[in-house]
């Protein structure tokens, strides 16, 4: 039972890197968080971050869960994550970005525990 | 005058639907989303079940020496086996017209003087049916279609469904940033607001037309299920025979259906030489809603029958059942069922109040000179269906600490409190401005949920366990919200009012 | 902004809604009950698995349609036909 918040915790830390990058990489938002535009170079590569990101959140879904419960949880997953990045935005702009770190961290500690545990 | 366009049209359905239908839809979506957790509410409604490691052997040993006890005679028995979510062992024996249950503890046997109280399943029948048996659940239906309508019209009116779709400017007019709130809310929640309504009504569409049944079963309700379900029964002999213990049974059983995977059984005719044994796997590791089972004779310990495959057609439809009910997934699924049911019904509820506040800026004159009067009954029906019905349902619990245990008819109080208590946030919104209506409700619902711990503590001293224990928390944690939301309205309100004596 | 010219209007399109729709819905299980070559049971869960549809289609036509007599009148002629079809079905098997 215990695993399987991990795997949760790295899909959401995933999809929400991909909502991030999906997001910053529109001028509008990109804007709001840094306060200067967006180039259309560094908008293309945030973008396709962001496309990554929310597919790779498949992954410890699928691991944690198979396949048909796990494109359920994957896509409530996606959601959650853009729900939260939304009002990160609105209301601490900062902390959005913060929040893609502890997405990070979190999914390097499932893929150590994958590493190392299984 | 020309016929509106197909983009008017639409945004007027979803306006006045969406109003007069989400009087229903909110309480509905609030409820069903408390009922995500039905089983750790029911665990909390009867705290003098207390949580223990149960392994199924053992239950079934004490769950059989019990029935052996008070069972004699009754030609049905049943046992629920004890779960990570449901820790104590049911038993119920009778006949088909009445039935007795008891709870036993899953090691020794001891029976629990559990409290008489429907539990978290009140939640489960109100989103389901309002409490209403069959009309309940044929209008549930519509207003799940109604619903299924809005977030289609919905998307049709979102012109800039893509660019908005991660923009909310909280800093915006009132109207601007409610609008916004409603429209994230909604998109970003479509995959699980589409899913649950849609398979929702599906669960419930025979109800409201009963066209399938007609045709193909004369009416008979049980017909499909009974073409589905395979039954391995045989007919009582009348002649006795002794029960030989069911443990062997049970090893039997958790070969085909897997170990630890026995849900419930059920016991024909037990004392009887044609006496059956049937052992139900449970529901919680499958999409599909869909118990496998394998049923012995009780005497001479053959396997009568087994069903482990099903018709695709069923099977796909019982997923969608399953969908909808989250056996599934373990507790990261029932979290994110949980939370994307409060975004749902804060989509909606944002939805109504955004109604209340394009009009108080520029009034729409919908309904002549009564137009002031119809917007005030709207701002009060708005109050008691979001605040009130979280009060409401707050009340139901703290009912369940505060009757004594041994009231007659107690769990009919409880209901009663639950109603008791909506109808009067509907008089308090009736007479209070809509501020005052919004700030007073919110903050007793707020109240009413984060000290639910200490109600918990104080109607039932003892040791908590885990699940009584998240319940208590996540009411502390969303109480908390709910006063947040209070003191914030009342801000709003006040700021508004002073601009305008200004 | 008023969009219907009165609320009778409105009601007509209401009541077209709920009861044209659900005439063509019932209609709708009339007609596949009498041509799909499934078994009655297969029919009954497929036909709880795809009547939200209809239902939901005839909603939005009650009121996207340009009049309520036009919604009347394509729900009912829906209706008529799928019994038709219904109909035929029965008597060819």
């Amino acid at each position: 039972m215990n695993i399987s918040w991990l795997h949760a915790a790295a899909s959401l830390g995933l999809a929400y890197l991909g909502m991030l990058g999906l997001c910053l990489g529109m001028a509008r938002h990109y804007r709001q968080r840094y306060h200067h535009p967006l180039t259309p170079g560094r908008g293309r590569v945030l973008r396709l971050a962001g496309w990554s990101g929310c597919l790779l959140a498949l992954a410890p879904c699928l691991a944690g869960w198979g396949a048909a419960q796990g494109v359920v949880l994957w896509i409530g997953l996606l959601s959650a994550a853009a729900t939260g990045l939304v009002f990160l935005l609105a209301w601490r702009p900062p902390w959005c970005t913060r929040g893609g770190a502890l997405a990070v961290l979190t999914v390097l500690a499932w893929l150590g525990s994958l590493a190392f545990g299984g | 005058m020309k016929a509106p366009t197909f983009t008017q049209s639409m945004s007027w359905l979803h306006t006045w639907s969406g109003l007069l239908f989400g009087w229903l839809l909110v309480p509905i979506f609030f409820t069903g989303t408390l009922a995500v957790f039905e089983p750790e509410i029911s665990h909390w409604m009867r705290p003098e079940i207390r949580h223990a490691p149960a392994e199924p052997a053992r239950a079934l040993a004490v769950a059989e020496a019990r029935l052996r006890q008070v069972g004699e005679g009754a030609p049905i028995w049943r046992v629920q086996m004890p779960s990570s979510r449901q820790p104590a062992v049911g038993i119920v024996w009778g006949s088909r017209e009445q039935t007795r249950e008891e709870v036993l503890h899953p090691l020794s046997g001891e029976v629990l003087p559990v409290r008489a109280t429907e539990g978290g399943h009140f939640f489960t029948h109100f989103h389901a049916e309002l409490d209403a048996g069959k009309v309940g659940r044929a209008i549930v239906c519509l207003v799940g279609l109604v619903m299924l309508a809005a977030l289609i019209n919905g998307i049709v009116v979102h012109k800039k469904i893509f660019q908005d779709f991660f923009t909310f400017r909280p800093q915006s007019s009132a109207q601007r940033s409610w609008l916004d709130a409603h429209n994230v809310l909604g998109v970003l929640g479509l995959p699980f607001l589409l899913l649950i309504t849609y398979t929702g009504v599906v669960i419930l569409v025979d109800s409201y037309l009963p066209a399938a049944t007609y045709h193909f079963y004369d009416g008979k309700a049980g017909g499909p299920r009974g073409d589905v379900v395979r039954s391995f029964e045989r007919r009582p002999a009348g002649v006795a025979a002794p029960l030989p213990s069911l443990a062997p049974l049970l090893q039997e059983a958790e070969t085909v259906l897997g170990a630890g995977h026995v849900g419930w059984i059920g016991i024909r005719a037990p004392g009887d030489r044609e006496a059956t044994v049937q052992f139900m796997r449970h529901l919680d590791d499958r999409l599909g809603a869909v118990a496998d089972h394998i049923t012995f004779a009780a005497v001479s310990g053959w396997e009568l029958g087994r069903q482990t495959e099903w018709n695709p057609v069923a099977y796909a439809f019982r997923t969608q059942v399953g969908l909808h009910l989250v056996h599934f997934g373990g507790y990261p699924a029932q979290w994110l069922y949980f939370l994307s049911g409060l975004a749902g019904t804060a989509m909606m509820a944002v939805g109504l109040v955004l109604f209340t506040i394009k009009r108080r800026k520029r009034p729409g004159h919908e309904f002549g000179t009564a137009t002031a009067r119809v917007y005030g009954a709207i701002e009060s029906l708005n109050v008691a269906t979001v605040a009130g019905v979280m009060l409401a349902s707050a009340a139901f619990l703290w009912a369940n600490r505060l009757l004594p245990a041994d009231l007659a008819e107690r769990a009919a109080w409880e209901i009663g409190a639950f109603f008791a208590v909506w109808a009067l946030t509907l008089v308090h919104a009736g007479l209070r401005a809509p501020g005052a209506a919004w700030r007073g409700q919110f903050y007793a619902a707020g109240l009413a949920w984060a000290l639910l711990p200490l109600c918990d503590v104080a109607g039932a001293p003892g040791l908590l366990d885990a699940m009584r224990l998240g319940v208590d928390l996540t009411a502390l944690v969303g109480g908390l919200a709910l006063v947040y939301l209070g003191w914030r309205v009342s801000r709003r309100f006040a700021a508004a009012a002073a601009k305008e004596a200004a | 902004m008023r969009i219907y010219q009165s609320w009778t209007q409105v009601l007509s399109r209401v009541l077209a809604a709920g009861l044209g729709g659900y005439a063509a819905a019932w209609a709708l299980v009339f007609a596949l009950g009498g041509w799909l070559p499934l078994a009655r049971v297969s029919l009954w869960f497929l036909m709880g698995q795809i009547l939200p549809v209809p239902l939901l289609l005839a909603l939005l036509w009650a009121f996207a349609a340009s009049s309520a007599a036009r919604a009347w009148g394509w729900l009912l002629a829906l209706a008529a036909l799928l019994a038709g079809l219904g109909y035929l079905g029965k008597v060819l098997s």
